[in-house]
């Protein structure tokens, strides 16, 4: 039970005066008697106690009917009671770390699931903080703690997943128990615009040119955009967009330079979201890449070397003084220097009897997806794959592609294997030669915020370098989550419902008020 | 109820006081009435010749001072005066009742009992004083003797009245101890006890003291208001509204005067003095009319 204006819980003192005009209204002189006993006894006459029980029943009607009258005027009303379990789902991702009404939407979002839960009044809680995936803050406990568990939480640095938390929160729940989903501004707002994707694709003809390739988004009516581009090096170009309602437009910028850079997009028109304002991406260095291939001759490895872009291939039976950026060993005894990458062919020393098998790519690299297709029919002994190797593909349960630091060991050759003659082939050498071709710049790594990288955790979008890891971290798929949530609330909530008590207060007051005269006659007449 | 001792006794009233004695006139008066057996015998109470009084008709003719006659011709009888300690025990009710009235019957009953206690001491009586009400006695044993005098204006000063009456309780100490007969109660009281009469004074017949019943009256007592009253009883504090018409005033005042009709008679059958005295009397008046 509670009171809407408990303020005027402090009427009650007025029962005190109620007490006093009901002495006040039976004052008598007060006589002393000599020899009581001596008193003819009335006729009729009832016992004194009856005569105060009566007075007594007098006076609690007169402080009922001012007691009914002041908690009616506080305004009481009693709660049904609530539901035994109710799981409350609260957005959790990075949008929700965004400011609102003083605070943030993550505490706005905690303070209306405390008005709901209060609401609602279940026996047990549990707060799900719905972020890339869903994470219960505490277990069931009283909706309190449950909603102080979650206050000690922070919202998530990924995107808001709510379909996956209201799937979860319902499995909680069970058949009895209640969902609740909080919503706070989590919608995309209105005038928000924000860049979807941002990305670069190097010219494979000419060196030194590439294109910037940028997705901006429109969430409000049609509007003006400008897309400030920056390098490491400094500024690189300032871009304005017209976008209509609602619309999102591919922009691109062609880049002239050297590469071998991150570039930084940014939204400078005035934006009420920002988080999704600024894109980052890695610009490989763009200059000719010298590779040196050691064979005997494979013509079909060289075509494939040279179809890589700004490759420029140079053929020979051993190693010589400047090798380039990268060594390709094609079934030769050739031991390359340590720091430069390499990727060797080992021949098979003799036929081993392995039945053709395909080849099982654990990678689901483009390029090397390809390696599905080959069916080689014999490969030969890798050495030993160390801890950093990675095991890209196998044959017959046999290691066939060893990727490590530096060095990629093949257990066969792809061009004899089935890829002969194949652009597949160009395109699997060039995911093999790819990472080894780039410097450190540019095997910067694609991320979004929220995920824990080897070099420390990736808060936001931007350029992030630690030593020899670098990442270049792009704005979250989806800041803003989908479906909306009436699509996601199948179960609405049953809130407890206040029933107001004041009439049924004003009503007893009413009643009392009747009886008051004819129990006032009766207490005065007990006394005659 | 606090009195400084110079209240209790005026200087007027001590000089009265000093004139007085314990002496049971009324046994001369009795000797010397028509039909009297004598005076008593001196080996019973141990007396002394007092005085001469004259012979009436009726008188037993062996207490005829031959000698006298002999010698004036006048027929005189020997009346005698007792010589032994004659104790006096004074009987206060200190209900609350006591406190009523206007004055209050309480502040003449104190001084009544603290001047009897005067008296018997001043003339060496042993002297007993007791305060009585319902379940609480207050007890000063016998004390003799003008030195003691301020012991007992002590202890009467402190009494307060309150509680229910109980003469019972009050009588049954009194009688406690003390020899069956000789000395000389005095009971202070209104008498108006709710247990009734007949068990107090079937007590105080079975004694053969002399018997000075002292009823202290408010002239109050009887009247009731008229209209809607809180009548309270002041012993128990119990509290009852009631509509007092002429009626009711008529017929309380039949049974208060039923009561003191009762109070006579049963002091009568006793052959108990009963002095009715008024609280708004002065004590000297009250004390002559006690013990004049």
């Amino acid at each position: 039970m509670g009171f809407t204006r408990p303020i005027a819980l402090l009427l009650a003192s007025l029962l005190v005066l109620v007490w006093w005009l009901h002495r006040t209204s039976k004052a008598r002189p007060r006589i002393p008697l000599h020899a009581p006993f001596l008193l003819p006894e009335r006729k009729g006459a009832k016992a004194s106690g009856a005569a105060g029980r009566r007075d007594l029943l007098h006076l609690l009607v007169r402080m009922g009917i001012a007691l009914a009258l002041v908690l009616g005027a506080a305004g009481p009303w009693v709660r049904e009671r609530g539901p035994a379990r109710a799981v409350g789902v609260v957005p959790a991702g990075i949008d929700m770390a965004l400011p609102y009404r003083g605070g943030t939407r993550f505490q706005a979002a905690l303070d209306e699931l405390a008005g709901r839960f209060e609401a609602l009044s279940p026996g047990k809680a549990l707060v799900l903080l719905a972020g890339p995936s869903p994470v219960a803050a505490s277990s069931w406990t009283s909706w309190e703690r449950a909603v102080d568990a979650a206050r000690r939480a922070a919202p998530s640095m990924g995107p808001t997943r709510v379909t996956e938390a209201m799937r979860e929160a319902r499995r909680l729940a069970g058949d009895k128990g209640e969902v609740l989903l909080v919503r706070v501004g989590t919608e995309p707002l209105p005038d928000d615009v924000g860049l979807a994707g941002l990305w670069f694709v190097a010219d494979r003809r000419r060196t030194n040119h590439g294109v910037i390739g940028m997705a901006v988004r429109n969430h409000g009516p049609a509007k003006a955009v400008k897309v400030k581009l920056d390098t490491l090096r400094g500024p690189l170009a300032t871009v304005a967009v017209r976008l209509g309602d609602g619309e999102q437009a591919m922009v691109t910028v062609d880049y002239t330079g050297p590469g071998h850079t991150a570039v930084r997009a940014r939204i400078v028109t005035p934006d009420p979201f920002p988080l999704d304002d600024e894109a980052w991406t890695a610009i490989p260095p763009l200059g000719p890449r010298r590779v040196t291939l050691l064979t005997r001759g494979n013509d079909e490895l060289a075509r494939a070397i040279r179809a890589i872009p700004r490759v420029e291939l140079q053929m020979a039976r051993e190693l010589p003084d400047d090798p380039g950026v990268l060594v390709v060993v094609d079934r030769v005894q050739a031991h390359p220097r340590p720091g430069i990458p390499a990727v060797i062919i080992h021949r098979p020393t003799k036929p081993n009897g392995v039945p053709i098998t395909m080849i099982e790519p654990r990678s689901r690299a483009p390029g090397l997806r390809a390696l599905a297709g080959l069916v080689p029919e014999t490969v030969a002994a890798l050495p030993e794959v160390g801890p950093e190797d990675e095991i890209v593909a196998t044959v017959g349960g046999r290691p066939a592609l060893v990727r490590g630091p530096g060095r990629v060991h093949l257990a066969f050759d792809p061009g004899s294997a089935g890829l002969g003659g194949s652009p597949l082939h160009a395109a699997l050498w060039d995911d093999l030669l790819d990472p080894l071709l780039l410097p450190p710049l540019d095997g910067c790594q694609r991320a979004t915020p929220g995920d824990t990288t080897p070099i420390g955790p990736i808060a936001a979008p931007g350029f992030y370098r630690d030593g020899d890891g670098c990442y270049v971290a792009n704005v979250p798929p989806d800041v803003f989550p989908e479906p909306r949530p009436s699509e996601v609330t199948e179960r609405s909530p049953r809130e407890g419902r206040d029933t107001p008590l004041t009439p049924w207060f004003f009503a007893l007051a009413l009643a009392l008020l009747l009886v008051e005269p004819p129990v006032g006659r009766w207490a005065e007449g007990g006394t005659r | 109820m606090a009195r400084k001792d110079d209240t209790l006794l005026t200087p007027s009233l001590i000089e009265i006081l000093e004139r007085l004695s314990m002496v049971d006139r009324s046994m001369l008066e009795r000797a010397a009435s028509p039909g009297s057996a004598g005076p008593p015998k001196a080996a019973d109470l141990g007396i002394d010749f007092y005085e001469y009084g004259v012979y009436q008709p009726g008188l037993d003719v062996k207490h005829v001072d031959w000698t006298v006659y002999g010698r004036t011709g006048e027929l005189l009888v020997k009346a005698y005066e007792t010589h032994r300690d004659l104790p006096v025990c004074v009987l206060l009710d200190m209900s609350a009742s006591m406190g009523l009235g206007e004055p209050p019957k309480f502040d003449l009953a104190l001084r009544l009992a603290a001047a009897m206690a005067y008296v018997g001491l001043v003339n060496y009586h042993p002297v007993r004083v007791i305060g009585f009400a319902k379940g609480r006695l207050k007890v000063l044993p016998h004390r003799i003797g003008r030195e003691s005098v301020y012991q007992v204006l002590d202890f009467v000063q402190a009494l307060t009245p309150s509680g229910e009456t109980s003469l019972v309780e009050g009588i049954a100490a009194g009688l406690e101890g003390a020899p069956r007969q000789g000395g000389r109660i005095f009971l202070v009281s209104d008498f108006l006890d709710p247990q009734g009469l007949s068990r107090p004074f079937g007590l105080l017949g079975t004694t053969r003291r002399r018997l000075d019943l002292v009823l202290v009256a408010s002239g109050d007592e009887a009247e009731l208001p008229t209209g809607e009253v809180t009548l309270v009883d002041p012993e128990t504090g119990e509290e009852t509204d009631r509509t007092i018409d002429e009626d009711t005033v008529r017929r309380y005042s039949e049974n208060f005067e039923a009561h003191r009709r009762e109070l006579r008679r049963r002091a009568h059958d006793i052959e108990a003095r009963l002095v009715t005295v008024s609280s708004d009397m002065s004590v000297e008046e009250a004390v002559l009319e006690v013990l004049g």
